[in-house]
């Protein structure tokens, strides 16, 4: 068993042919050629991106009103259930339901964009068992497509914001380099799960599962200093931990983030990121037989 | 060269969707191999060079679009070396990525995105796009409000204007109408003349026959040939149907076969009989063709006829096992190798006695060369009819191919009956005379002032 890669590059010479060298080095030749596909590639990530935007909100009665629906209405239903009946304490000097709204917003993008891209390559079986290109773009898409839903999310936060007497500040510089470390943890997920989804449908169910799960280990509507101390130090290296209180010292305390989580969280996730896109491209030219 | 196949094989698991999640995950990265798998596709080598216009052909789950997917790229062969030199672009569904929701110009894009192509060449390939595809009016218009035609039409055009290195088209002209056909030809033709190494894959023997040279022909996952692409499609004729007796159908009279009807003797057709050799041969010869005469009008033995004129083919069949429902018949090429006509006695819906093992039969053919002037091969054909195939295939029993040439001449000082490949059954009727009334001055010709 041996490669074959996108046969798609003008000039590229595909071969099935048994590699000499070593293991490690052909490793990195074939995810630079990877790589340099997807690049070669990207103008379909945009169009599958901006594709899927669309459509999603072509034909619906409420349009743009679906992507704040969920977040409103949890932060509606949060603080009600939290705040006001179980006297939830909110994080020092943020209003319960913005600091709810915030942490959804960051949440809400992880969730959803990890379950559909992880479906993604299903809802797509028909551009895979026709057309030839790299198939990670189909995931890709998913993410980077939730992307606007986040934006929306994050306009209505600030006006909310704005609301509550908290104003933008100069340390929303970082927010993109935030939302990089999430899209990465995405990323790394959805590359994994999206395969095993190719397998067995059923897989979707669990994850979400999964997720609801963790978003009790990672305190979205309640602070994390509810917590004892020892299982604070474990939040901060769950990377979504890391990103919702990053997001939170920026919006609110006009704080730096908390650099050192954040980089671990980083180094972490590209780590990750090797293994998951080696065993996605692996898995990739047998998903036309399976699905 | 453009693309090699080396030792491929193509493996399938028949029963994914079972087992443990592990065991699937393992598959489908390729850790594992299936313990049950089904062959698509076994060691298959051949070489396609830059320029080529290669066909394959076979049944239906021959293997014929696998081998497109692993040329394509979709999916990867199970084990052997494959190589594939230059942009592919495939023709293996028409629109095949297009989205219902988005114009066909976000289409046009959205196609071109797929194939790594940047958005600035087809920026200058749009023009000829929609052109093409002569749909300006609706370039704006979701696609999902085309019709099936404008949605093939599009597909077509962004496919074979990209200027493709490797062009794969399957099966996909069977589809738009009689001109968009044409069309389809014509582009693949000019395409081809431009040096685009050329993967055509149809049941169409005749197309294939005039688009390509050097063709494969698979069977159940097989290399059964590959070679010359006419001697490729005599094969295929072989293999297509098994032998199989089928009681004589409705409406099918039986022919007149007294010896005096016939007019000829065995021994006149024997001694006379045109040469068998000239071409190839093909069959299992259960039913062999022994010997033909072909004479003219005046009894004279010639292949040379004047045009509309009358040609009579006499057949020996003999039977070398019993056959109960033997079939005859011709096949007439041109000099570019089209088929121009092919009938026998199912087209008559006439049928032949019954053979026993050791027995012969004369059957005679009454051909009008209703045919434009040239050079004509044509085939003899001892059949049975096959089960499998439907009415419209036969079993082969004896082939006999590139017999000729027949010439059909015309008389240059006089007025031909016909122009064109062949003559059709026309009639043409006039009525008397008469005079129009003509509205505008309310008076007939006639009682208009003269001249």
């Amino acid at each position: 068993m041996s490669e074959i890669g996108q046969n798609n590059q003008p000039g590229v010479v595909v071969t099935d042919a048994v590699p000499s060298g070593g293991r490690l080095y052909w490793a990195i030749v074939n995810m630079g050629r990877d790589l340099r596909a997807l690049w070669a590639h990207r103008e379909l990530l945009f169009t599958l991106t901006r594709r899927e935007i669309v459509s999603r909100y072509k034909q619906t009665f409420f349009g743009l009103g679906w992507s704040l629906m969920q977040p409103i209405l949890q932060t509606i239903v949060y603080t009600v259930a939290f705040s006001l009946v179980l006297k939830t304490p909110s994080a020092e000097g943020i209003p319960y339901p913005i600091f709810v709204f915030a942490n959804l917003t960051l949440w809400t993008y992880f969730a959803s964009s990890t379950i559909n891209a992880m479906n993604s390559l299903r809802a797509n079986a028909g551009l895979i068992s026709k057309v030839a290109f790299p198939r990670e773009i189909i995931p890709m898409s998913s993410i980077f497509s939730g992307l606007f839903d986040f934006l929306v999310s994050f306009v209505v936060l600030m006006i909310l914001n704005l609301f509550y007497g908290f104003f933008p500040n100069l340390k929303f510089v970082y927010i993109p380099a935030i939302l990089i470390v999430e899209i990465l943890f995405i990323l790394d997920l959805a590359l994994l799960l999206s395969v095993f989804t190719v397998v067995r449908r059923d897989l979707t169910y669990v994850v979400s599962f999964l997720i609801m799960l963790y978003m009790f280990l990672t305190p979205v509507f309640f602070s994390i200093h509810a917590l004892p101390q020892t299982l604070q130090e474990f939040y901060y290296i769950n990377p979504m931990g890391a990103i919702i209180d990053a997001f939170k010292n920026v919006v609110f305390y006009n704080y730096e983030p908390r650099w050192y989580s954040l980089f671990l969280a980083t180094v972490v996730l590209a780590a990750l990121f090797i293994p998951s896109y080696k065993f996605f491209k692996r898995a990739e030219k047998y998903f036309a037989d399976v699905l | 060269m453009a693309i090699r196949f080396d030792h491929v094989s193509k493996t399938y698991d028949l029963h994914s969707g079972t087992g443990t999640l592990f065991s699937a995950i393992k598959q489908v990265t390729g850790s594992i191999r299936s313990d049950n798998p089904f062959y698509a596709l076994s060691d298959i080598s051949f070489q396609i060079g830059k320029g080529e216009a290669f066909g394959i052909i076979g049944r239906n789950g021959a293997g014929k679009s696998t081998v497109l997917k692993i040329m394509a790229g979709i999916t990867k062969a199970s084990s052997g070396i494959v190589e594939v030199n230059g942009l592919v672009s495939s023709l293996i569904e028409l629109g095949a990525g297009f989205h219902p929701d988005m114009t066909g110009r976000e289409n046009v894009y959205m196609s071109a995105a797929i194939l790594g192509i940047s958005k600035k060449f087809i920026d200058s390939k749009f023009r000829d796009i929609v052109d093409f595809a002569e749909l300006w009016n609706f370039i704006d218009v979701p696609v999902k409000k085309y019709s099936s035609g404008m949605y093939a039409r599009l597909g077509f055009s962004v496919a074979v204007s990209i200027d493709p290195e490797i062009l794969i088209v399957d099966e996909i002209l069977s589809v738009g109408d009689v001109f968009f056909q044409q069309k389809c030809f014509a582009k693949m033709r000019e395409i081809k003349e431009k040096g685009t190494t050329f993967i055509f894959v149809t049941h169409d023997t005749i197309a294939l026959q005039n688009l390509c040279s050097v063709a494969l022909l698979l069977e159940a996952g097989h290399q059964e040939f590959l070679g010359d692409v006419n001697e490729a499609v005599n094969r295929y004729y072989e293999k297509v149907g098994s032998k199989f007796g089928r009681l004589p159908g409705k409406g099918e009279k039986r022919v007149e076969h007294q010896r005096r009807d016939i007019g000829m003797s065995r021994e006149e057709i024997m001694n006379n009989s045109i040469p068998l050799r000239a071409g190839s041969r093909h069959g299992p010869r259960g039913l062999e063709i022994v010997a033909a005469r072909i004479v003219d009008l005046n009894g004279l033995d010639t292949l040379r006829v004047a045009i509309t004129e009358r040609l009579f083919l006499y057949l020996i069949l003999g039977a070398n096992e019993d056959i109960p429902e033997p079939l005859a018949g011709i096949h007439l090429y041109d000099r570019t190798g089209t088929l121009v006509f092919a009938a026998g006695t199912p087209q008559l819906k006439l049928s032949l006695p019954s053979l026993k093992a050791g027995e012969e039969v004369i059957v005679s053919f009454d051909l009008t060369m209703s045919v434009a002037p040239g050079e004509y091969t044509f085939s003899l054909v001892a059949a049975e009819p096959s089960a499998e195939g439907g009415p419209n295939i036969g079993y082969f029993h004896d082939q006999i191919n590139g017999l000729g040439p027949l010439q059909v001449s015309a008389d240059y000082s006089k007025v031909y009956p016909f122009y064109g490949v062949a003559q059709l059954p026309m009639k043409i009727q006039s009525g008397a005379p008469y005079v129009p009334f003509v509205p505008s001055s309310g008076q007939p010709y006639s009682a208009r002032s003269p001249r």
